[in-house]
């Protein structure tokens, strides 16, 4: 048999980096060394990260030792219901919110009864409702309160979250260092050394390389496209309790309200952002797992971060790292699945993302005739297809995005369904009716009652801050 | 206000009767209104039905449910019994006994899975079974049944069940439910199926009588003779006889001396395996083998030999060929049952595929233009269900240690699909398994097959294997205990059969 996993390297800077770092910290046996080896000479590019988390990572973040108290008290991070997206295509806008799953009234669930009237679906929503009048609450337990269907994100500061995570994870079995790369030192392929550019060696029996999308640990990957990025930051904006992002025709900008501060993303093609930050390629590796090298983070893949995506991804390979950390030098079997599961997550991500880009009518600009010069793959022309035919939701091996995602957005992008439920004809077109006008109902009479989201924010923080005696 | 659905499909003639045909007329007569679609079933007292799927699988218990079947007035209809789990003898080695249970072995720590905390133990020396931590095993090796409470800090709440029944029964059930809400039912042997001459699709269907039945839209559950699907339509077979390689049983029933087992048992034999499925007034034996290595008469006499009673009747040859359509729905026909496809029962699959196939239907009902966009999700559905269960009925027959006969060499040696090399060779490196989404079978269940069949991790999972073992020791007999004493409170599953659903005809 081979050998037993005794040292783990984690290479990199950044957001991807102490995220691994906690997780790996928290989690490995106590007899597995872990050294964080924090590279120089990288350039920062977390916000391509995207500045939103989905849901899941309230759970994420506990496990990486940060509860949301500690999260609202020592970073700026705030709540979101989700994304506003505005003059989408030059002409769509709507709220890609966070929803648990729809209504089911008489085995007919409730996006039907709204293809049937032809209603606008976000009045169903009571994120997107709630979002769109800046007002923010947790979501309480009772099923009948129409709140307790919404789900809510976080936006944050990469860096912001960077430094908690560094401060908090501390184990006496990890070890830190600093410095600048020089090359790896492998034997029948597989590395056993890493070399800095002072001749220091440090050997390991596995490498989690979280440094960027240039690594310079491993071949860049194959560039789908590039585009150069600026964040920059402003005073607060009161109201605002969702991601907004507004298109252009070279690109697009996000802002997300932080507690104190508004933090601006612009994306775009090269030329289109005066003074940008950082170029990043859009990509990924094919094998992230190859031997004992694990790419991870934008190491491994860079997507647009036009929704949550980049955060799913990375959170869900570094719990997939977790539930495959190799148990022996021979990780050819950890590496065939994590790259699968890897490989299906992305892809599935994609199909979200290049939805967005199926319009008709959609602009002839430079950044639309790049994102859409190749055709829609295969999966998702069907997941189109179903939902225009009858509203019905086509959906692949455990995707990211589910199907309340998928619903949100095929009617925010206009995709109204030919036909509707036929059981929907069992019912009397007023019973149809009286649903949603209820549910509308219900939403409007409890938005009203929900504080501004900038408000609700401050009262927690004080709540916290007394209850952690702060 | 959106636009009525165009082109409606006002007429569904299902042709053939038996569990997937009345399944299906009788799904069709609890979602469609009569006035709106006309359901007609053909079936022949001259064709035998093949009585596929005497026990089954939790999810009976959903589509029951979705139908508004009382329970117990069906038990005592089918003179069915509860199932909770199947005991598999003599797989991977001659001798091995182990119960592949419904519901939960044990419970998952410290967000690690429980048969981490198992394996681990198990290398210290604990010698009991997995299965022992599973509150349906353990009740089914003590002929014990009690309903699952709804409470979740009881261990009782974690049984899980099925049952057993006899098919031909359950048909009959279903007939009375169905008839009862408009289906019409038609006597007659199909001589002839007239077709559109530019789409092909199906029009009529000519009977001996000379009376042509229409419809819009038809069910093709003609079993194994697929007329419809296969004859009329020519849909192609994909045969997986290289990877399933029985091709015949031998079936009988014989009386039931013994206490009332609350599973079902698969045992092994030479060429293929056996099955003992307790009713509440006989039990079904049948013995599933490969021609290419025992001969029919053969097959018989090890049927026979292994019947705790003489045969109530001449044992019945069933042929097969296993695999499934390369379409399940074709033009205006949809295939269910065995015309859609045959996987052994050795997980009780059969009614569980006709379920799904008359599910999927409805979740993507469509409009009279019949598009193609929902025939192709309905496809893609459907074959992913056959994969999966495929690759979970291999396992059994690869994961062996047998040398002792040519059948058993075989299995060991073949090649499997590779979505089953992946998960066998996950599972050896360190325990894990990854389901795919919508897979029917779970990780226990996964588990259950591969530790029954002595797969065995080569490394338990580090931090479990970091514990000290009279932490996870007290852990693993304070499990064994809650459900001991639960099961000790049971009644015998005969004692609550005869409280909760006796059939008239146990009684009689």
């Amino acid at each position: 048999m081979s050998a037993p996993i005794k040292s783990v390297l984690v290479c990199g800077s950044g957001l991807a980096y102490e995220m691994t770092l906690a997780a790996l910290s928290l989690n490995l046996p106590g007899d597995i060394q872990i050294t964080a080896l924090q590279l120089g000479g990288l350039v920062n590019r977390d916000s391509f990260y995207g500045h939103l988390t989905a849901p899941s990572a309230y759970n994420f973040f506990l496990s990486l030792g940060l509860d949301e108290p500690n999260l609202i008290l020592n970073s700026q991070t705030n709540f979101s219901f989700g994304t506003a997206y505005e003059s989408w295509a030059g002409h769509l806008n709507w709220t890609q919110c966070f929803h648990q799953p729809f209504p089911v009234w008489d085995n007919i669930a409730m996006h039907q009864y709204a293809v049937h009237m032809k209603a606008p679906f976000s009045a169903f929503l009571i994120n997107s409702v709630a979002g769109l009048n800046g007002r923010f609450a947790h979501p309480p337990h009772d099923k009948n309160n129409p709140l307790s269907r919404a789900e809510y994100g976080y936006v944050f500061d990469p860096d912001d979250i960077t430094a908690l995570l560094r401060s908090a994870t501390t184990s006496a079995r990890l070890v830190r260092q600093s410095g600048v790369f020089s090359k790896l030192l492998s034997k029948n392929g597989t590395h056993y050394s890493l070399e800095l550019d002072d001749g220091t060696l440090i050997e390991t029996d596995f490498i989690v390389d979280c440094s960027g999308y240039d690594s310079p640990l491993s071949e860049n990957f194959e560039l789908g496209a590039t585009r150069i990025a600026k964040t920059n930051k402003e005073a607060v904006t009161p109201g605002i309790s969702l991601k907004h992002i507004k298109a252009n025709p070279m690109g697009w900008e996000s802002v997300v309200r932080l507690q104190r501060e508004n933090l601006h993303l612009s994306v775009g093609l090269e030329g289109s952002i005066s003074d940008p930050d950082y170029v990043v390629g859009i990509g990924r590796k094919l094998s992230p797992w190859k031997s004992n090298y694990l790419a991870l983070g934008h190491a491994a893949c860079v997507v647009e971060p036009l929704t949550p995506a980049p955060m799913m991804l990375l959170q869900r390979d570094i719990e997939r790292l977790l539930s495959l950390f190799p148990v022996s030098s021979d990780m050819t079997v950890e590496a065939k699945e994590y790259n699968r599961l890897s490989g299906n997550d992305l892809e599935h991500c994609q199909l979200f993302q290049r939805s967005m880009f199926e319009i008709k009518n959609a602009p002839k600009s430079a950044y639309w005739n790049q994102v859409t010069n190749t055709p829609a793959p295969k999966k998702l022309e069907r997941k189109i297809e179903q939902f225009l035919s009858r509203g019905y939701v086509t959906m692949y091996d455990l995707e990211p995005f589910h199907a309340e995602d998928w619903i949100i957005q095929h009617f925010g992008l206009g995709r109204q369904p030919e036909r509707y439920d036929i059981y929907l004809d069992q019912l009397s077109e007023k019973q149809i009716s009286q649903r949603l006008g209820q549910l509308s109902a219900n939403i409007n009479s409890m938005v009203q009652k929900m504080p501004p989201g900038d408000r609700y924010v401050q009262n927690f923080r004080r709540y916290l801050e007394k209850k952690h005696g702060v | 206000m959106a636009s009525s659905q165009g082109k409606k499909i006002r007429s569904i003639v299902v042709l053939g009767g038996g569990s997937a045909g009345w399944m299906t007329a009788a799904t069709l007569s609890r979602m469609l209104k009569p006035e709106d679609v006309k359901v007609t079933l053909i079936e022949s007292e001259q064709i035998g039905t093949v009585g596929v799927g005497e026990a089954t699988i939790p999810d009976i218990i959903n589509f029951n449910a979705m139908l508004g079947i009382d329970e117990r007035e069906f038990m005592a209809a089918t003179n069915a019994t509860f199932k909770l789990g199947i005991e598999f003898n003599n797989w991977g080695k001659r001798g091995d006994s182990y119960m592949h249970p419904f519901g939960l072995q044990g419970a998952d720590m410290m967000g690690i899975d429980f048969h981490q905390f198992w394996l681990y133990s198990h290398q210290q020396g604990n010698s009991k079974p997995i299965w022992k931590y599973s509150i349906s095993a353990e009740a089914a090796y003590d002929n014990k049944f009690v309903l699952p409470v709804n409470d979740n800090r009881s261990v009782v709440s974690q049984i899980r069940y099925a049952y057993h029944f006899d098919a031909t029964l359950y048909a009959r059930f279903l007939r009375k439910y169905a008839e009862e809400r408009g289906v019409v039912r038609v006597e007659g042997k199909v001589v002839d199926v007239g077709q559109n001459d530019q789409t092909g699709y199906i029009e009529t269907l000519k009977l001996g009588s000379g009376e042509e039945i229409e419809g819009d839209f038809f069910f093709d559950c003609t079993g194994f003779r697929a007329m419809l699907m296969g004859k009329t339509l020519g849909v192609k077979f994909d045969d997986w006889g290289h990877w399933l390689p029985c091709n015949a049983a031998q079936t009988a029933a014989c009386k039931d001396t013994g206490p009332l087992k609350p599973y079902t048992v698969a045992t092994a034999k030479d060429a293929g395996w056996q099955w003992r499925i307790p009713t509440q007034t006989r039990v079904g034996n049948g013995h599933i083998y490969s021609q290419n290595f025992m001969s029919d008469d053969e097959a018989v006499d090890i049927l026979v030999k292994d019947m705790e009673n003489k045969p109530m009747n001449d044992p019945r040859l069933i042929r097969f060929r296993t695999g499934c359509q390369k379409s399940f729905w074709e033009k205006n026909c949809i295939a269910v049952g065995l015309s859609a496809g045959f996987l052994e029962p050795l997980e009780s699959t059969s009614l569980y595929l006709i379920q799904v196939g008359i599910s999927r239907f409805i979740a993507l009902y469509p409009d009279g233009n019949l598009s193609s966009v929902v025939r192709e999700e309905y496809n893609r559905q459907i074959r992913q269900l056959f994969v999966q269960v495929r690759d979970f009925i291999i396992l059994h027959y690869k994961a062996t240690q047998r040398t002792d006969t040519e059948f058993w060499e075989y299995c060991r040696n073949m090649s499997v699909p590779d979505s089953l090399k992946d998960k066998m060779d996950l599972f050896r490196a360190g325990g894990r398994v990854f389901r795919y989404e919508d897979d029917l079978f779970g990780k226990t269940s996964w588990i259950a097959v591969l530790l029954g069949q002595n797969v065995f991790p080569e490394v338990v999972d580090p931090i479990v294997s970091d514990l000290p073992i009279a932490q996870v020791e007290r852990s693993l007999a304070s499990m064994t205990k809650s459900i001991g004493d639960a099961v000790l409170k049971m009644p015998t599953h005969k004692e609550f059969i005869g409280q909760y659903c006796p059939s008239p005809m146990a009684k009689a």
